[in-house]
């Protein structure tokens, strides 16, 4: 149970909304309704430069980071180029830290693989810290 | 005075903007150790990545090789460059047999260093820094001040400026939101229609010849993802780690110590080509094989590029990255100069020409040691600048101001005679000299300082004195 404390509370600090489920279908449709709930004009025609959900494989406790490989999206472009992205993840897939991740996920076997934490951010203008650089604007975390 | 000193003055020289310097890196500083705070095993952790890279140095060309085969199994196709212009024509070749023109870069100090961009600018080929800062210093027409921060020199207006004359934002727009806002959707588009993407390389893992790459924006992957056919990976030959066991330290040792995150917003890890795509691994060495064969200087090569040792430098702080004149800044960047590319030297004289350039940046530094504390791979830093300045004096590359003086005094210093009769003419000389005597030129220690008015007894006379009572 620890671990799912700490990595609650590195998902919060990486910029992340965190949000929990009671399963994974909830866990889908609330994904759903947030990544919606920001995007367009209201529209529900949604491009994939808009949102992105999609299953993480393990979070990692130490950093609040969620491992994604090629079987968890479409192509390779969708966890950067959403600004709005939502990451599913189990509480019985998260481990402690970078070590136990490699052993457990086979970080080079689907030939690519991104650790993701928190929104795509700067802070280059005079170390502001500014969301949305490139990648994800919101970032949420959805928790099962 | 040296050509740091002078630089340093300039920066100094508006003083509201110098402060905010000193404060803002000295808080990436205070991030660090909260960061650095929360892992239990942090020294330990030091250890290791610097056991694993002193371990990757003694066996370098083994692991390079490993990494090739692996690598070329993984159907990437990897060169060796020897110097930057061998790596500029390699990039050049790829990107003209395909008739590719429009380049995304993500930062790489190591394509800084290979002067890429001026290169293939010159050769017809539009190359966009994807990274905020390096855009905003690309515009510019600058080289970045800091390795993790390359625009920490400059100010909100300054940037606005710039953005209003390159990508038009409001005049008067300073606002960091707004300026990212702008940045996004300029750099999106290119994203967007590049036909290529290089990107620098911040660790390649022997076993399974994976690249992996760190940043919180997210441009590398966009540039690598988003529409370019090409990819170009730049690496230096020191990024190698054997394992992913190896490269778990180094994740979690990095951001900690650069900016006082847990981890990147994005750690990469590219293996295989993408559908349709092609990969390409340039192997850099430019020198790097010379550090490695020198025993004093060749721990340097363990640098993983954090940036920590600049922010907690007292004299980068207060002088900018760009009093140092050469890409890489700050302490770890003072030892790397005046090596610089080997190709330099010339036979007769065995003289870098480098050592002469940057002959003064082994100097601007108080050695107090604050570098080689904070350094993630446990590079003796301060100590590798003190050993500089003894080969640098030796070889009569220090002014000979500089070198008389310093046999001078090392002569009072060796002699307890000659020692204790100068403090004490010092002592009155200092008391009784009329101030144009000592704050002057010629008196660097008083140019900035008021000297501390002195005792009347050396602490040895003051000893035998009470003893006595």
């Amino acid at each position: 149970m620890e671990l799912i404390e700490i990595f609650t509370s590195r998902v919060n600090e990486s910029g992340a909304q965190l949000h929990i489920a009671p399963d994974i279908e909830e866990a889908y449709r609330l994904a759903e309704e947030l990544v919606l709930s920001n995007s367009g004009d209201g529209e529900r025609f949604i491009s994939e430069q808009e949102y992105t959900i999609a299953e993480g494989i393990y979070g990692v406790a130490e950093n609040g980071g969620i491992w994604l490989d090629s079987t968890s999206v479409s192509s390779r472009v969708r966890p950067f180029i959403a600004e709005n992205l939502a990451l599913i993840i189990s509480k019985s897939k998260i481990c402690s830290n970078m070590e136990e991740l490699y052993r457990v996920v086979s970080p080079a076997s689907t030939g690519f693989g991104v650790l993701i934490s928190g929104p795509s951010k700067t802070a280059d203008i005079e170390q502001c810290l500014v969301y949305g650089a490139h990648g994800a604007i919101k970032h949420y975390v959805i928790l099962y | 005075m040296s050509k740091h000193s002078k630089e340093g003055k300039k920066f100094l020289s508006d003083k509201s903007k110098a402060s905010w310097h000193d404060d803002t890196l000295w808080g990436v500083r205070k991030k660090r150790d909260r960061a650095v705070s929360m892992i239990d095993d942090w020294e330990v952790l030091r250890e290791r990545a610097s056991s694993v890279k002193e371990r990757v140095l003694d066996n370098l060309e083994e692991y390079i090789l490993q990494f090739e085969n692996s690598a070329r199994n993984n159907g990437v196709i990897v060169h060796r460059a020897k110097n930057g212009s061998e790596l500029n024509s390699i990039i050049l070749n790829l990107l003209k047999s395909r008739g590719f023109t429009r380049v995304v870069k993500s930062k790489s100090m190591l394509t800084e260093e290979c002067s890429l961009n001026h290169f293939l600018e010159y050769n017809g080929i539009e190359v966009v820094d994807t990274d905020l800062g390096e855009r905003i210093i690309q515009f510019r027409g600058e080289s970045p001040s800091h390795i993790v921060l390359p625009a920490i020199h400059l100010k909100r207006e300054e940037i606005g400026e710039t953005f209003h004359n390159r990508i038009g934002t409001p005049a008067g727009c300073s606002d960091p939101i707004q300026l990212t806002a702008a940045a996004r959707v300029h750099l999106r588009s290119k994203f967007l229609n590049a036909q290529a993407a290089i990107t620098g390389v911040n660790f390649a893992v022997a076993e399974s010849g994976t690249v992996v790459i760190c940043t919180n924006e997210g441009n590398a992957d966009m540039g690598l993802n988003a529409s370019a056919k090409l990819h170009i990976h730049c690496m230096g030959m020191e990024k190698i780690v054997p394992t992913f066991g190896d490269l778990a330290i180094f994740t979690r040792l990095l951001a900690r110590n650069a900016t006082g995150q847990a981890i990147t917003t994005y750690t990469s890890h590219y293996t295989l080509p993408d559908e349709d795509c092609e990969m390409h691994i340039v192997i850099l060495d430019n020198g790097r094989s010379e550090r490695l064969r020198n025993p004093i200087f060749r721990n340097s090569l363990k640098c993983i590029r954090c940036g920590a040792c600049m922010n907690t430098c007292p004299v980068y702080r207060r002088s900018g990255g760009h009093s140092y004149r050469y890409l890489i800044p700050g302490p770890i960047g003072s030892i790397i100069a005046p090596f610089g590319n080997c190709q330099n030297v010339s036979k007769k004289s065995q003289n870098n020409q480098n050592e002469r350039i940057y002959s003064d940046l082994p100097f601007a530094s108080s050695l107090c040691g604050s570098c080689s504390s904070v350094c993630p791979v446990k590079i003796d830093i301060h100590n590798q600048l003190y050993q500089w300045r003894q080969i640098l004096t030796r070889k009569k590359q220090v002014s000979p101001i500089k070198r008389v003086v310093m046999k001078f005094v090392g002569k009072i210093l060796a002699s307890h005679l000659l020692y204790s009769y100068a403090g004490k003419i010092a002592r009155l000389a200092i008391r009784i000299s009329p101030r144009v005597l000592i704050y002057n030129r010629l008196n660097a220690w008083g140019l900035e300082r008021e000297l501390p008015v002195p005792p009347k007894e050396s602490f040895n006379e003051w000893f035998r004195r009470t003893q006595k009572s």
